[in-house]
């Protein structure tokens, strides 16, 4: 598989691996320089006397480096890449891979196999039992403390929130950690984002604080709620289902196109979303990653790529979350896929999903045959009829999609929050772009 | 009034304060709200949550009235992808050295850049005043396009139809372009316009216009400038002076030139008893005309051991071109110079007469001074054609690695011979801080592919002790991907 430039900058932990990857993607750092359609490896002289040995996993992209970096990919992983991507022609092609990257492989297999078939260590159920009423107790008294600060907030107004923007929830917020509702917690988290300087900043405002109020209130009548609702609620209110779980379950196996990929750091924690569709299911996934300082990501997909394989889904009224259950191959490719070509579909799919769940953060949506509007210093998405919605991507983001498009049709990929469409990407002449 | 607006009403206010009125469409639904309600901000939150919710999945789709026309095709053809993804990493870096290489080779070409870095390119055009031409030419129909629609970019439209432009209505900058791009096509043309306009301007503005004379000055600036000898400003004054010293032709040259004439005296001696030969002396009782000291000319000589009157003659050496006095004494330029040196306080001609020689772009003359080394290598470099000043490479290189990096490297990127470059990195080497890391990387450009064993050997040495090699060796690595960059562009 052969990434183009930007698809392999993605991958980079950090701009700095980046732009080192980039300065070392130059035959002369390369002492050798190995392909094969399965592996690259190559010797890149670093500053010790013996060069660091570097290995990239091709069909399914992983790399190994006899470097010290505890970055990864490292930046001569990221540099070997870049070099095959600008230079083919400098690497030596193989027709055997050399004994090590061989073995590498092989482990990588044998591991991925082994995983299979690990077996569920015995639980104590009494204890587990235990554990989870006491949590429960918590959780039911956070929520109740939280019902009350909601209905103090209403009792007095919103309209100094303003001015005392980060530490109004902040309090609340960590008494939510506290009672084991990490759901809740993040909820709360997002309202230190709202942009209190933008008009309509009360709208958002009162429909986080109004959502987060109903969700307490469905919480408390979980019982007679039907079990699939249930198990939506407690995920909103952070009670987990486990990876294996959710693996255990049935999978959709399908040609995957990954449409975007996405970082969000917040202090120590870095959250990672990869949204997915499916060819054939035609159902989108949103693989949901966190990683805590110096973890090393769970997958190194590459946005604008397909991905050949099954997904788990997580249970939910909308099943959207996902695992990757099975990952047979990647294809470096994202062909287009067809999509809704009005404006008014578009609002009917998402009055149809928030009906089906009103607690829906992100609406993923595809569009045909679309083009680009610009009024009053917003950008807009209008179909074929002129109907139209308003877009959140930013000023640049804006020129930079009509530069590409020059004014034309296009298909596109966006997330509908917050009333407004945040474009992720674009098909232009059958080419998928992403949105930077 | 949407639904929202009552709800964000009594949100602000607080419910203890109001209590919103009910919406047609929803008073069911707040009548089961009500039948359930705990206290007035239970129903509130639960009825705020039920409309807006309501509310966005009711929304209809905008209606947009106007539309933007389509991207008129492009007729030129598009640079390689893989040089455009070196274009986009150097403006996304803002790397001017290898921005201003892409751009110089791909415009030889008519090449554009592809759509998508559009954008980039008149965001940099509007940073870079230097490379703007260049940058909105190379983002083609796209760019012309996209300058129409963003009022951000619509500054750099003018900056592109500059021959359109009109004197009458264009402001400073504009107008010392025009006046910039005037005198290097037609430069007569230049001085009605500046005549009509030196009334209204203030001093500032006059003296930078006149500055932009010096291109293309000839006898037909001579009266313009002529009556700026009155001027109220004083650095009018001087500048139009400095003009009117450098137009052959003009009274003030005249002047000079007829002093020059009466100080150069050549004699013939006897010499080893039966021959003659011709000497060069000075007289020094030429003193020039009393208007000689009304053209900027110093009167006390500013150098030590040197006579006021030999000072004199040395400033007029300056300004008249040589063609219009060497001649007449018949010497050849290798010849006058050994003359002049030989004479009592001579040092001070040589000094002046270089300067004329640069000033003037005197073929025959720097190719004199470039053969007796007396310095102002570069300058002289830049008169003699390539070839001719080759074998003058190496006493540059020692007097000014700097300068000489600057001439090497200014000269459309040709690319240095193997030998001399080596040399060039060799002396590098020696003090690897006399340069920057910028003209390092655009030494680079101008280095040939066989100089990389060489880096290479260079770059080896990060681990040295000493610092300065390990900075020069961060150097050659650093040039080694230049080097390697520039293989790889195709145009």
């Amino acid at each position: 598989m052969q990434l183009t430039r930007d698809q392999i900058i993605q991958l980079a932990p950090d701009d700095a691996s980046a732009k080192a990857g980039q300065q070392l993607a130059t035959t002369s750092k390369w002492v050798q320089r190995h392909a094969h359609p399965l592996a690259l490896w190559g010797d890149c002289q670093g500053s010790g006397s013996s060069p660091y040995k570097t290995m990239v996993d091709l069909a399914n992209m992983a790399f190994k480096c006899s470097c010290p970096s505890r970055k990864f990919p490292c930046k001569h992983g990221l540099g070997l890449l870049l070099l095959y991507a600008s230079s083919a022609s400098a690497f030596s092609q193989e027709a055997q891979l050399a004994p090590s990257v061989e073995e590498w492989l092989g482990k990588r297999v044998a591991k991925a196999e082994a995983k299979e078939v690990k077996e569920a260590k015995p639980v104590d159920e009494k204890a587990q039992q235990k554990r989870i009423e006491s949590r429960e107790k918590k959780v039911d008294a956070g929520i109740e403390e939280l019902r009350l600060w909601l209905k103090d907030i209403m009792r007095t107004g919103i309209s100094d929130i303003p001015q005392n923007a980060y530490q109004f929830s902040q309090n609340i917020t960590a008494r939510m950690v506290d009672a084991q509702a990490g759901g809740l917690a993040t909820q709360l988290r997002k309202l230190q984002k709202l942009n209190f300087y933008k008009d309509g900043w009360q709208k958002g405002l009162l429909g986080h604080l109004s959502k987060l109020y109903l969700l307490t209130d469905a919480y408390s009548r979980l019982d007679s709620l039907p079990a699939d609702w249930q198990q939506e609620l407690k995920t909103l209110v952070g009670w987990t289902i486990s990876k294996e779980e959710v693996l255990a379950g049935a999978g959709q196996q399908d040609h995957w196109r990954i449409l975007s990929k996405t970082q969000e750091d917040e202090g120590n924690l870095v959250t990672e979303r990869i949204w997915l569709y499916g060819v054939h299911s035609q159902r989108f996934g949103l693989n949901l990653n966190f990683y805590a300082g110096n973890q090393l990501p769970a997958h190194l997909l590459v946005a604008g790529t397909t991905l050949d394989g099954e997904l788990a889904f997580f249970p939910s009224v909308t099943p959207i979350r996902v695992l990757i259950k099975e990952q047979d191959a990647i294809e470096p490719h994202c062909a287009a896929v067809a999509g809704l070509q009005t404006i008014g579909g578009m609002h009917n799919t998402i009055a149809s999903t928030l009906a089906q769940n009103p607690f829906i953060a992100q609406i993923p949506l595809l569009g045909s045959a679309m083009r680009l509007s610009l009024q009053h210093g917003r950008w807009y998405l209008v179909d074929a009829t002129q109907q139209a919605m308003a877009l959140s991507n930013d000023e640049a983001d804006g020129w930079s999609i009509l530069s590409r498009t020059g004014g034309r049709e296009f298909d596109c990929f966006g997330l509908y929050e917050n009333e407004a469409l945040a474009l992720h990407g674009l098909w232009i002449d059958g080419i998928y772009h992403l949105i930077a | 009034m949407n639904i929202s607006d009552e709800i964000i009403k009594t949100a602000l206010l607080g419910t203890a304060k109001y209590q919103p009125t009910l919406q047609a469409g929803l008073t069911a639904l707040h009548s089961k709200i009500v039948a359930a309600q705990q206290d007035k901000e239970d129903t509130f939150l639960r009825y705020a949550a039920a409309a807006l919710l309501y509310e966005e999945c009711g929304q209809e789709p905008l209606e947009m009235l106007e539309s933007i026309d389509e991207c008129p095709a492009e007729t030129q053809p598009s640079m390689f992808p893989k040089t455009a993804e070196a274009l986009k990493v150097a403006l996304a870096d803002k790397d001017d050295v290898i921005t201003d290489y892409i751009l110089l080779h791909a415009m030889a070409r008519k090449q554009v850049a592809p759509p998508a870095l559009a954008p980039m390119l008149l965001n940099r055009a509007l940073e870079k005043k230097a490379m703007r031409q260049s940058l909105l030419q190379l983002s083609g129909a796209t760019g012309r396009w996209l300058m129409e629609l963003n009022p951000a970019w619509k500054p750099l439209e003018g900056k592109a139809v500059e021959a359109d432009e009109d004197w009458e209505t264009a402001n400073h900058e504009t107008r010392k372009q025009l006046l910039a791009n005037l005198r290097s096509s037609n430069p007569a043309e230049a001085i009605p316009l500046l005549e009509a306009a030196f009334p209204h301007e203030n001093a500032s503005n006059r003296e930078e216009f006149l500055g932009l004379l010096a291109t293309g000055l000839s006898q037909t600036d001579v009266p313009f400038l002529e009556a700026l000898r009155s001027d109220k400003s004083k650095k009018v004054k001087e500048t139009a002076m400095g003009l009117l010293q450098q137009v052959r032709g003009a009274r003030i040259q005249e002047m000079f030139l007829e002093f020059v004439r009466r100080a150069f005296v050549v004699k013939e001696e006897r010499y080893m008893v039966f021959s003659k030969r011709k000497v060069l002396e000075i007289d020094r009782s030429a003193a020039p005309q009393p208007a000689f000291f009304d053209c900027l000319v110093t009167k006390v000589s500013s150098q030590k051991g040197v006579s006021d009157e030999l000072y004199w003659l040395a400033q007029a050496v300056e300004y008249v071109h040589p063609d219009d006095w060497m001649p007449a004494l018949g010497f050849a330029p290798d010849d006058l110079l050994a003359k002049i040196a030989a004479i009592d306080e001579g040092g001070v001609l040589i000094q002046h007469l270089l300067r004329a020689a640069v000033r003037y772009s005197h073929h025959a003359l720097a190719l004199a001074f470039l053969a007796a080394n007396t310095g102002a290598q570069i300058a002289l470099l830049r008169i003699v054609s390539h070839e001719q000043g080759l074998p003058f490479h190496d006493h540059a290189m020692d007097a000014n690695i700097e300068s000489y990096i600057d001439l090497l490297t200014e000269t459309g990127y040709r690319t240095i011979r193997t030998a001399l470059a080596i040399k060039v990195l060799h002396s590098l080497q020696a003090a690897p801080y006399r340069i920057n890391q910028p003209i390092y990387r655009k030494l680079a450009l101008h280095l040939p592919s066989e100089v990389q064993s060489t880096l290479e050997a260079y770059a080896s040495e990060s681990g040295h002790e000493n610092y300065q090699v390990r900075y020069f060796a961060t150097q050659a690595s650093e040039m080694l991907h230049v080097l390697s960059l520039k293989e790889n562009l195709k145009f």
